[in-house]
């Protein structure tokens, strides 16, 4: 049996739906349309005004027509490094991020920036002098921050380098057109030659003698002088050793080594990253 | 493409916590740290400070005046009015100006500054069709006044008498028995002072198209350092008879105040192609000009700075440099390219070059027609694909090439019968994968990865006929290669902690360096918890070892020595951010990191190049650990006490304790060189009153101590008061 008893009611009926599909669609497009900041802020009066494009909610909280719809049954959406990357992804500076350390670490781009007031606000007077972005990262860096308080270290608590003068945060190594040592020459163009004679731990990594954030030892080095030096390098009698001779006698082979030849290799070969002369880097 | 989605799932919802626990825009006062008008929130209209304020600084203690402070390495002040580096007052201000319409800040200028010598400000301008901004900096340090505090006239047990004396025959060390200071200054710092401006078109001019840019950067650096050498056994000769006696060693090894005053100016432009859909392509061509000033030293100078009885060999070449520092061009340039197909897949690419070019020469160079030049050319391809949501697969390739296409050989100064090993060109080629996965149920990400590193070294070694210095006879070897594999967890235990464990090792097929890792563990763990009432806590452990025990020197007595080196590295800490009441905040952090490498000395009767013609046996005389603690503690306070005052205080400590060797060398290293054993106290106070709603006054006081219980000059402080009085518009 039919549900409908007459035409009469079939068309009743279909008036009534037609009227109500009507209805729905421009309620519904009523709320697409006047969804927007004046609604957002009418509820979320407390975020503060926001920067530039940013003005605009839906371009991030995108497809939050149903959160506005009903606010307290559907959560606004999540802001991600889509959302963001949707406007910014063309920026040089971001193009590659997916690729970048934070990246493959998990970190969005609102770990670091608010999207509706700074993310990260520098309330420690300890880093008083710090750059305000090198205070964000040791928040986390919390191992590097302490490294930057070792007897040797970049100024970066101090104010006098940046963690961004080095490390760029939406990159990583993967996507590096430089070795390390270009990194460094890139404000140490001091030592960057060229040079007649070259020191290979020099050409190959300066990370392999300095650490770059402190270090207990003077002028960043991984660990003093003798050691450091001595690692690569054997020491010969004939030049160092107490009584200067280079004769095959155990006596001679072990000859007292003087403190002053041990403390500091680099006192005599002070062009230790590379000479315009000398093949030993004395001068 | 959003290639960290599943990642974000498990960690995004702390992030936010983290912000709360740290008090992200909390309390309502202006950050203090510089009061940087970029962590102000946006407003438009138009707004600023201006922050007059005076300094008294004070050091005491210390080598006393005529030499420099340990502290002034990181903190160099100086009087305004009597130019004390004592003591004194000086003034200063700091201001801020933002003008913003609705859209955007169309103008921020910022000034900050600590003292003459520590300061920076910046400009941005900004509108529709792109920005423009400038900055400088200036910082100066007194490193070299500390490094000079150092040299072996002023550290006891750092000459060796016995070297020369009393037969005074000995012309081989016999230089360890007397240095000579040529230098007539007792401070020596440097200061960097850079600077920058650059003007960027955004792609919105030309429909999403091209964006580009250009930027000048520079920096001049200026100062003193003290410089030190040693002259050949035969550079130094009796006056007018040039006769090489062996008193001459006695003369050879010197220092001298080096002037410092260098430039460095680089123009940087580029372009950024985005077409519609097909990705992004960025070129970026660099010139980098490289200039020195100061006065470059030569060999035949120190005839105006020896005795009377001593001249410079009147047979070398007194026009042999000292110290020489090249100008030098660097012309650079690289294309990178990002591609994202569809939301699965996304490529980065980049490829780059480089040329280093010798600008300015030595007279010996000149004279052997002597060409420096190094070029580089790097690339890599980087993809990720979205295997299923959660299941992510990605690897890499990236190659770094280095050239040495100076001049070879360059008689008088390198040739094939040169001493050292010349590297002709080194190739680095790396490339791993990463399997990513996010199990949901666990709300963890698992991250598998392996990577290996081949690095090829083409090295000319001195010629075989010759006396030299033979493969056999060095560290140092034409291949690196080794594995990495690793283990990355990120996993959300509870509502509120999160646990980052990376584990790592490293194996090694062959290794160029003794510093390449033959074999290696790493570990990187961080474990975040935020309770209920937004306290922060953080803890991480992070370790790393790696030893290599492949390399070795050969003898002529056909005898072969292994090289032992084993080095590790640990770190701990635990940190703290926490609400006492809300309107008092506390941070505290504690950290714990360790040096330690353990390797054995070699010694050989004669220098490795004197073979084969001479024997050449190495004998291992010790095992030696530089073995160094450092602890590091601090603890800051930031308390609203009511509406108009609000109160910063830190404390950070400091302590490093250890030994750089073991063994015969610590026996013998002079006290102040065997052992570290030092201590740095820092407390900063501040407070800000607020007059009225537009002006409020600030006052801050610092105090630092270092303790150097190895080397009593270095011990010493500084406390400085600072008074400024803030209008904020």
């Amino acid at each position: 049996m039919s549900a409908f008893k007459s035409s009469r009611e079939i068309t009743t009926a279909s008036i009534v739906f037609v009227f109500l599909l009507a209805f729905g669609l421009i309620l519904d497009g009523h709320v697409f349309a006047e969804v927007g900041n004046d609604n957002c802020m009418a509820c979320h009066q407390d975020q503060s005004q926001l920067k530039a494009a940013h003005r605009d909610c839906l371009s991030c909280h995108v497809g939050s027509e149903e959160h506005a719809r009903a606010p307290t049954r559907v959560k606004p959406t999540e802001v991600g490094t889509q959302q963001c990357m949707d406007c910014h992804g063309s920026d040089r500076h971001f193009a590659q991020f997916a690729f970048s350390d934070h990246a493959q670490a998990g970190l969005e781009c609102t770990a670091c920036h608010g999207i509706h007031e700074p993310a990260f606000e520098n309330r420690d007077v300890g880093l008083f002098r710090t750059d305000p972005s090198s205070a964000q990262c040791v928040s986390c860096h919390q191992d590097v921050r302490a490294q930057f308080h070792m007897t040797s270290h970049h100024p970066v608590i101090e104010g006098g380098a940046t963690c961004v003068g080095c490390h760029n945060p939406h990159s990583s190594a993967s996507l590096s057109l430089q070795s390390r040592t270009e990194q460094c020459t890139d404000c140490h163009q001091r030592v960057r030659g060229p040079y007649v004679h070259e020191h290979p731990a020099v050409v190959e990594d300066c990370s392999t003698c300095h650490n770059p954030h402190g270090s207990p030892n003077r002028s960043l080095l991984v660990m003093d002088e003798p050691m450091l030096c001595l690692t690569c390098h054997s020491f010969a009698n004939n030049r160092h050793g107490l009584t200067g001779s280079n004769a095959l006698t155990e006596a001679a082979l072990f000859q007292p080594v003087p403190g002053s030849a041990f403390r500091q290799c680099t006192s005599c070969h002070a062009q230790v990253h590379g000479s315009a002369q000398d093949q030993f880097l004395r001068y | 493409m959003n290639m960290n989605s599943a990642e974000h799932a498990t960690t995004g919802g702390l992030t936010r916590s983290i912000r709360l626990a740290l008090g992200v825009g909390a309390l309502a006062l202006a950050p203090i740290a510089t009061l940087a008008t970029e962590n102000v929130p946006f407003q438009p209209g138009t707004s600023g400070y201006l922050t007059p304020k005076i300094y008294a600084f004070d050091y005491f203690r210390g080598a006393g005046s005529a030499f420099g402070q340990f502290l002034e390495i990181y903190d160099f002040q100086r009087s305004m009015l009597s130019g004390s580096r004592r003591s004194g007052l000086y003034a200063d201000v700091d201001f801020g100006l933002r003008i913003a319409d609705e859209d955007r800040e169309l103008l921020v200028l910022e000034r900050v500054a600590h003292g003459r010598y520590n300061q920076r400000g910046f400009l941005q301008l900004n509108n529709q069709y792109g920005n423009a901004g400038a900055y400088y900096s200036n910082f100066r340090t007194a490193s070299g006044s500390v490094g000079y505090l150092y040299n072996a006239n002023n550290v006891e047990g750092a000459l060796t008498p016995a070297a020369f004396f009393p037969a005074e025959t000995n012309t081989n060390s016999g230089y360890l028995a007397q240095f000579n200071d040529d230098s007539q200054r007792r401070r020596f710092d440097v200061t960097r002072l850079r600077y920058g401006m650059d003007l960027n078109l955004d792609s919105s001019i030309t429909g999403g198209l091209l964006a580009a840019g250009a930027a000048i950067d520079g920096y001049n650096r200026t100062g003193h350092q003290f410089n030190t050498y040693v002259f050949g056994g035969g550079d130094v000769r009796e006056a007018v008879t040039n006769a090489p006696t062996p008193q001459r060693a006695l003369q050879r090894w010197r220092g001298f105040d080096q002037d410092v005053d260098e430039s460095n100016r680089r123009i940087t432009m580029y372009t950024t192609l985005t077409p519609r859909d097909l990705g992004v392509l960025d070129y970026e061509f660099v010139f980098e000009r490289y200039s020195v000033s100061e006065q470059q030293r030569i060999q035949g100078d120190v005839n105006q700075i020896l005795p009377p009885e001593w001249q410079f060999n009147a047979d070398g070449n007194p026009l042999r440099p000292l110290g020489f520092v090249p100008d030098s061009n660097l012309i650079r340039h690289s294309l990178r390219g990002t591609r994202n197909f569809g939301s699965r897949v996304a490529v980065a690419a980049g490829y780059g070059q480089s040329i280093l070019k010798q600008e300015s020469f030595t007279n010996p160079q000149f004279v052997s027609g002597f060409d420096g030049e190094i070029s580089t050319s790097n690339w890599y391809v980087n993809a990720a694909a979205n295997l299923r949501p959660g299941m992510r697969l990605s690897g890499f390739v990236r190659y770094n090439d280095r050239d040495n296409d100076s001049t070879f050989p360059a008689p008088g100064l390198i040739t094939t019968t040169a001493v050292t090993v010349r590297i002709n060109s080194l190739e680095t080629t790396r490339y791993g994968l990463n399997f990513n996965y996010r199990l949901r149920q666990m709300r963890t990400t698992v991250d598998l990865g392996w990577e290996r590193v081949d690095t090829q070294r083409d090295l000319t070694y001195r010629d075989p006929s010759v006396n030299r210095i033979a493969p056999e006879r060095s560290l140092y070897d034409d291949q690196t290669k080794y594995d990495e594999f690793s283990l990355r967890l990120v996993s959300r235990i509870g509502k509120r902690t999160t646990l980052r464990l990376s584990p790592s090792i490293v194996s090694g097929k062959s290794s160029g360096n003794i510093t390449d890792p033959d074999d290696e563990i790493r570990l990187r763990s961080i474990l975040s918890h935020v309770t209920e009432n937004g306290t922060l806590i953080n803890a991480y452990y992070n370790y790393s070892n790696r030893t290599n025990d492949t390399l070795s020197w050969l003898g002529t007595d056909g005898i072969e020595v292994f090289q032992d080196y084993e080095r590790q590295n640990q770190s701990a800490g635990l940190n703290l951010a926490f609400a006492i009441s809300p309107a008092l905040r506390a941070n505290a952090g504690i950290a714990w990191l360790q040096d330690f490498t353990d390797a054995i000395w070699f010694a050989s009767n004669r220098r490795r190049y004197e073979a084969p013609g001479n024997p050449v046996v190495f004998v291992r005389r010790d095992n030696s650990q530089h073995d160094v603690d450092t602890y590091v503690l601090n603890a800051s306070l930031d308390w609203q006490v009511n509406e108009r005052l609000s109160t910063q205080a830190a404390y950070t400590f400091t302590r490093t304790d250890g030994t750089t060797a073991s063994g015969e060398i610590y026996d013998v290293l002079p006290l102040v060189d065997r052992d570290l054993d030092t201590t740095l106290h820092s407390f900063q106070l501040l407070g800000v009153y607020g007059l009225s709603d537009r002006t409020s006054l600030t006052g801050m006081y610092r105090l630092e101590y270092f303790d150097d219980d190895t080397f009593g000059d270095l011990k010493g402080g500084y406390h400085s008061i600072m008074a400024g009085w803030r209008y904020q518009f």
